[in-house]
């Protein structure tokens, strides 16, 4: 078997676990791009510089001109515009780079056609709005059960009439005092928002 | 081979660069003239080249890099191998000499 040798790919990585750059690393590093790109072109411009002159100075030792040296020294380099571009590639903000100029540019689509954009928001919101209201409204009165270890076990008593299922009505503070003392179904009884009413005797 | 100096196949500058690197620490420059020398000049190595291999190889965590001093008194940025590209080394090494002794075995079949 002969296993190709690819310095660039999954070749070089089999039968020995990559022990990569971490991840946190790697995002520092793509970040960084981000944010002070022109620092990380700098360093790589002020590097590829240090090559160049180095190369011009051993061909000058070498017995060319100047002129000549330092031309051939960027010859030897290679088309630096490309080689930018393929170290941008692996230096560069990577996906996180085009992700923004992406919404960069959508901002900038955005802001060209105004009342597009204030349409699109407009449904959106409502779009958006009208659904939270109507889950929320679903979720608190059908999904979500009473926050207590036993719903099933807790009712609400009103005072009703036999022939009329409809009929709800709140009762009096002595029924309830009645109901409660001689509950024996069941654990205990509450009353809840008790209010006070006036009762004026009526006048003739 | 003629007179032509023959450019490197796909992805073996990766594995000159940790081979060079395994001679001690360097800034790209010095990477590129050891290469040169060990293949006593015979290989063509587009010198630019060799940086986008380094940051690939550093993003793979093979090597490490660091600003430093150079011996003209300039900032450089210094490679250095790290335990896990020498460990890949070795294996790009293995790998090498088994692919170029089997090419090497089907073209000299009479």
């Amino acid at each position: 078997m002969v296993a190709p040798v690819d310095g660039r790919g999954q070749g070089a990585a089999d039968g020995l676990k990559e022990k990569s750059m971490g991840w946190l690393e790697k995002l520092r590093m793509r970040l960084r791009a981000l944010r002070h790109g022109e620092e990380v072109h700098g360093e790589i411009a002020e590097e590829w510089q240090f090559h160049i002159d180095l190369r011009t100075e051993e061909n000058i030792r070498r017995g060319m001109t100047p002129e000549e040296a330092r031309q051939s020294a960027e010859q030897h380099f290679g088309n630096a515009g490309y080689i930018k571009d393929v170290s941008w590639d692996v230096r560069g903000g990577g996906i996180m780079e085009t992700l923004w100029q992406d919404v960069r540019c959508g901002a900038r689509q955005l802001r060209r056609s105004p009342g597009f954009t204030f349409v699109a928001l407009l449904s959106l919101g409502l779009g958006i709005g009208g659904n939270a209201v109507i889950f929320s409204l679903i979720s608190t009165i059908l999904l979500r059960p009473l926050p207590i270890s036993h719903p099933e076990q807790v009712f609400a008593i009103h005072q009703g009439k036999e022939k009329d299922a409809s009929y709800s009505q709140s009762m009096s503070y002595p029924n309830y005092k009645d109901i409660r003392d001689r509950n024996a179904v069941l654990y205990g009884m509450a009353g809840v928002s008790i209010r006070p009413h006036e009762l004026e005797p009526q006048r003739e | 081979m003629g007179k032509q100096k023959p450019e490197l196949p796909q992805g073996t500058l990766d594995m000159l660069v940790l081979k060079a690197l395994s001679l001690g620490q360097m800034h790209g420059y010095g990477v590129g003239q050891r290469i040169g020398q060990l293949a006593e000049d015979m290989l063509k190595v587009e010198e630019g080249t060799l940086y986008p291999a380094l940051y690939r190889i550093e993003q793979r965590g093979w090597i490490k890099s660091e600003w430093g001093v150079s011996e003209n008194n300039r900032r450089a940025r210094y490679y250095k191998l790290t335990r896990a590209g020498r460990k890949q080394l070795g294996v790009e090494e293995a790998k090498w000499s088994h692919l170029s002794m089997a090419v090497g075995k089907v073209l000299r079949t009479v």
